[in-house]
């Protein structure tokens, strides 16, 4: 990977890396991406070449992570509909950097 | 509450053993037991233990760091469920410890550039810990319990951490079932591989713990109650033969032997799929970590650089500049393989595969009751380790990481033999299978008993 | 030559007391950034619980749209950095919408239907307010539960536009889910225009043609109100159309609605990349949607303002027109159904609620809920006219009374002595008395004029303060002069 790709990159993960880790930070995913292909290849991390996934029936990724972490996963709950205010707003407020009155404050573009 | 804030029958008083051990040590981020002694109970089966908490867990009032400088002068204003529990029985918060940023390892010791991204980088603490022989510093939880100034202490674990550092330090480290543990409180990193994990000196202390922290949490949806009949009784030990440096390979065998003479059955059985751990946790670990992390962004919380002009570039320079090189190589494999086409051929793959694995260890605990693997052991002389400075790419983690594919318990034991160094073992069980990995623990016990920490830690029950 | 095809894109945010995700309540007015918790900032260690009765809203919605729903609830993340989005990801469903493949009808003489691809729950952001060099952030609303509705792009005007959200206006109100009141953003709404060819039949919910031309998509934003999408679509249509008729391609993007200006604007490129990265929500489990749960919520529904538009026309003998009025608002039609069960009479009842009723209501600022008038009073008000014989005027009096005191109308009207005179022997001095004071009038009605009829019952009227019987008086006043007294 180069280092324009890695800025392409870095900016939908929306970070900007310092000019002094940019060759390191493509070097490394370079190479991690390489392995990760090796491996699919030779049918390591899932990239089969044909044939079916061991163990048997297909399904969807998202039926596949959705809550099944766990081997026997919590069946989905809900909440009851009461509004209950924070006990602590202020906590909140002084972790924010920058305020005006109570709002947060960012810059602008004008 | 004795212990703490009372005259200590013998000794010094907690306050001054711990400030004089953390000279040496360094264990804790925000040492401060008197700020939150209000929130204990009092009373309980856990009165006045001091409890440690690694800084990824919400304590009300303490700073909620995670290790990073993106998370600078954050102070959580809720406590995580698992340490409020302990609370409730008497437990009290002596403070949070120190942690590699996000329980990422860091690859690049001296950093890349000297502008580091962590808070510091310590030197491998000394005295209760050896060092690690791969230079990583040890995590500030398990240093805590082994040198006596925490009775227990609550890390995460997602690739081994809690593990890797009890073993490290002599003490015990459980990694629980999935779900079994609220996580409402915990920094995650990677949500669906990450699980609160317990550190203490012996697995009866572990196991006290652990059935206090455990069970469904309304603030967690996905937290689930242990089932109550899983797991004691097994005694089917599956192992296999791995090439590991003879210092582990000693400890290996001795456990084995132990095991043997202690009613354990102990057979041939090496888990299932193992060369696909190490890809398919490095997939979808980046690609939770890179969802996960989105939120550090220096607008509601954290830390903002100065100069920016529009919110995308104080977004961007406020990840920049307070992420570690590790956090930020994550996040970006992470992105990447979320992005078609390597989403296809990796991260959903991935997903397949993993259910694949947890799969095949249902069947695999139908012929075992548990597996012995070692806790990120250094390879046998010449044996290539495959270190490669990639992030988690170690093949010495391996071991570590079914039990996040598959949503297993794991526990690392201590195991001292002649050489006189504690070397670090784990045992693995099926899902809500805990108990069993307790009960072979303690019957290793008798043969390796875990070495007292020093200090206060000898009066404690 | 081209033909519009219009989709919606609406947001409905739902009437719960609190969040989708946290128990934050959601309200307006408040001072920034009180309505928050760990939970809706996104801070780190805090995890999303799903709000029951916000579940409970969306699956009615969605019987309601007739849509095939899910058979379990699953949650998606989808990432983009932005200020108002706390997680910098917003949890919404994109694999698995809740509600897939239903319809909603328009209320015009056509009754037009419209596909709905799908409706599906997420979170509102927060609100961001420019000032100057720098933009204020409060996350009051972030979190609040919206359900958002996907029409198939089968609108063809701006007034079908209109007709859709009122219609939705009207469904969600029954339902009792939303407000509907777009100018204060609870509901919200995009449009998606392009043109395709006459002559090119699309299968309903197709995709218009993307990529060629003539016909991409153009993404129409900042509709806050259903009149302003009518005129921003007429505009919209127009621009393609003139566009297309002089062989130049439309450029897919997006655009704003410019109130002042009356015209659309291409919106400043943001380079926002359409690639959200979607995983699935793994901090909230699915949850099962079966079938007990939802026969459940379907037992909620209501009968839907068509339907019982329908229905009131039918079953009542009501004008369009009347029907309509009354099933704008649910507990109008309510209303209404109960008086004539209580024995009004349809027409008479309709026609009531529509003028004299509304009027008030509206001058006090009051809902028929909230006002004195109960379906008893107005019965018993109708009643006093059609059997008791007072007047239109005195009848309008009453009513007034009754919204100002409370009282049942007929005690009214005897209390203040506005009974009607229905006696010959009452009413026959004041039409002498009155057909001695006109006798202009009186000769013209001698010679055949009928208009002085109206006049002199009227005089009579005003001299017993409206209480005569109209048709009584004019029988006296028929009788006087036949015995040739007047």
């Amino acid at each position: 990977m180069d280092v324009s790709e890695l800025m392409v990159l870095a900016g939908l993960a929306g970070i900007e890396p310092a000019a002094e880790e940019r060759e390191k930070l493509a070097e490394t995913l370079g190479r991690m991406l390489e392995r990760l292909s090796d491996m699919a290849d030779s049918g390591l991390s899932g990239g089969f070449r044909g044939g079916e996934a061991p163990g048997g029936e297909r399904r969807t990724p998202a039926e596949e992570l959705s809550g099944e972490a766990s081997a026997a996963p919590a069946a989905g709950r809900l909440r009851a509909d009461t509004a209950v205010l924070f006990a602590d707003p202020d906590a909140l407020l002084k972790n924010a950097p920058e305020r005006e009155g109570r709002f947060i404050v960012i810059p602008n573009i004008l | 509450m004795r212990l703490i804030m009372g005259k200590p029958e013998k000794g010094k008083p907690y306050h001054i053993y711990v400030e004089e051990t953390e000279k040496r040590i360094g264990a804790f981020r925000e040492f401060d037991p008197a700020r939150l002694r209000g929130e204990s109970a009092g009373e309980g089966p856990l009165s006045g233990l001091p409890l440690a908490v690694q800084e990824n867990i919400a304590v009300r009032g303490f700073r909620q760091g995670c290790g990073s400088r993106m998370l600078e002068g954050f102070v959580s204003p809720v406590t995580a469920t698992a340490v409020r529990r302990l609370q409730d029985r008497g437990a009290v918060v002596a403070g949070t410890t120190k942690m590699e940023e996000f329980g990422l390892l860091r690859l690049f010791p001296d950093g890349v550039s000297g502008k580091e991204g962590g808070p510091e980088r310590e030197n491998p603490p000394g005295g209760a810990c050896s060092p690690r022989d791969d230079g990583h510093p040890v995590g500030g939880a398990a240093s805590a319990v082994a040198a006596g100034m925490a009775a227990v202490a609550l890390a995460s674990d997602g690739e081994g951490e809690v593990r890797r550092d009890a073993a490290a330090c002599g003490v015990y480290g459980l990694r629980p079932s999935w779900g079994v543990v609220s996580r409402r409180g915990l920094a995650s990193v990677s949500p669906s591989l990450e699980t609160v994990g317990v550190v203490a000196g012996t697995a009866a202390r572990v196991r006290e713990v652990f059935r206090i922290i455990r069970g469904r949490d309304d603030g967690d949806p996905c937290s689930r109650d242990h089932p109550a009949d899983a797991g004691p009784g097994g005694r089917r030990i599956g192992t296999y033969r791995i090439s590991i440096e003879p210092s582990g390979e000693e400890a290996w065998r001795a456990a084995l032997d132990s095991l043997g003479r202690r009613g354990f059955s102990v057979r041939e059985a090496p888990p299932p799929m193992m060369e696909h751990w190490v890809p398919v946790y490095q997939a979808l670990a980046a690609a939770e970590t890179a969802s996960s992390l989105a939120r550090f962004d220096g607008v509601r919380f954290g830390r903002r650089s100065g100069g920016a002009e529009d919110p995308e570039s104080l977004v961007r320079r406020a990840r920049g500049e307070g992420f570690g090189i590790e956090v930020k190589l994550r996040i970006l494999l992470g992105t990447h393989i979320l992005r078609p086409p390597w989403r296809e051929l990796f991260h959903d793959r991935a997903v397949s595969q993993r259910a694949a694995i947890r799969r095949a260890f249902d069947e695999y605990f139908g012929e075992v009751d548990m597996v012995l693997l070692p806790v990120s052991p250094p390879s046998a002389p010449g044996d290539r380790d495959g270190d490669d400075h990639l992030p988690g790419w170690r093949n010495k983690d391996r071991f570590n990481l079914a039990a996040a594919l598959a949503g297993l318990p794991a526990l690392s034991f201590p195991v001292t033999t002649g050489g006189g160094r504690p070397v670090g073992l784990q045992l693995m069980g099926p899902p809500f299978g805990e108990e069993r990995l307790f009960e072979a623990a303690e019957a290793l016990a008798e043969d390796f008993p875990p070495a007292s920490p020093p200090g206060l830690g000898r009066d404690w029950r | 030559m081209f033909r519009p095809r219009i989709g919606l894109e609406i947001h409905i945010r739902l009437l719960t007391s609190s969040k989708v995700f946290c128990p934050c309540p959601v309200r307006y007015g408040d001072e920034p950034n009180s309505l928050v918790c760990p939970v809706c900032l996104g801070y780190p260690g805090s995890l999303p619980v799903l709000n029951g009765e916000a579940l409970r809203m969306a699956c009615l919605l969605a019987h309601a749209l007739n849509c095939s729903i899910a058979p379990d609830l699953r949650f998606d993340r989808k990432h983009y950095f932005y200020p108002d989005m706390p997680k910098n990801y917003q949890i919404t469903q994109v694999s698995a919408p809740l509600g897939r493949d239903g319809s909603l009808e328009l209320e015009t003489g056509g009754g037009k239907t419209v596909s709905i691809r799908q409706l599906h729950l997420e979170e509102d952001a927060g609100k961001m307010i420019h000032r100057g060099n720098r933009t204020l952030l409060d996350y009051n609303r972030a979190g609040s539960p919206l359900v958002e509705i996907v029409t198939a792009p089968e609108l063809e005007t701006g007034e079908e536009a209109e007709l859709l959200l009122r219609s939705l206006r009207r469904i969600v109100r029954y339902l009792g889910v939303c407000d509907g009141n777009m100018e204060e953003g609870s509901m919200r709404c995009d449009a998606n225009v392009s043109m395709s060819p006459r002559g090119v039949e699309h299968s309903p919910g197709a995709e218009a043609p993307s990529g060629d031309p003539p016909g991409r998509k153009v993404e129409i934003k900042n509709l806050n109100s259903s009149r302003f999408v009518r005129l921003a679509l007429d505009y919209e249509t127009s621009r393609q159309r003139e566009i297309l008729r002089r062989g130049g391609r439309v450029a897919g993007e997006t655009r704003l609605w410019n109130e002042a200006a009356g015209v659309t604007e291409a919106m400043r490129d943001k380079g926002e990349s359409s690639d959200y990265r979607n995983v699935p929500e793994t901090d909230l489990p699915p949850f099962p949607l079966d079938p007990e749960y939802l026969e459940g919520v379907k037992r909620q529904l209501v009968e839907l303002p068509s339907p019982r538009k329908r229905r009131l026309v039918r079953d009542y003998g009501l004008s369009g027109d009347a029907a309509d009025f009354l099933t704008e608002e649910k507990d109008v039609a309510d209303f209404f159904e109960r008086a004539a069960a209580l024995g009004a009479d349809p027409r008479t009842a309709a026609s009531w609620l529509r003028s004299e009723v509304r009027r008030i209501l509206n001058r006090e600022n009051l809902s028929l809920g909230e006002s004195p008038l109960t379906e008893k009073r107005l019965v018993e008000l109708l009643g006093l006219v059609r059997e008791g014989g007072i007047g239109g005027g005195i009848a309008r009096k009453t009513l007034e009374e009754v919204f100002r005191t409370g009282r049942d109308p007929a005690e009214i009207v005897r209390e203040r002595g506005w009974e009607p005179i229905t006696r010959r022997d009452a009413l026959l001095p004041v039409v002498e008395k009155i057909l001695a004071a006109h006798p202009k009038a009186a000769r013209e009605l001698r010679e055949g004029k009928d208009r002085a009829l109206d006049f002199l019952t009227g005089m009579a009227l005003k001299e017993t303060a409206g209480r005569a019987d109209p048709g009584l008086v004019k029988a006296l006043i028929s009788d006087v002069l036949k015995e040739g007294r007047g």
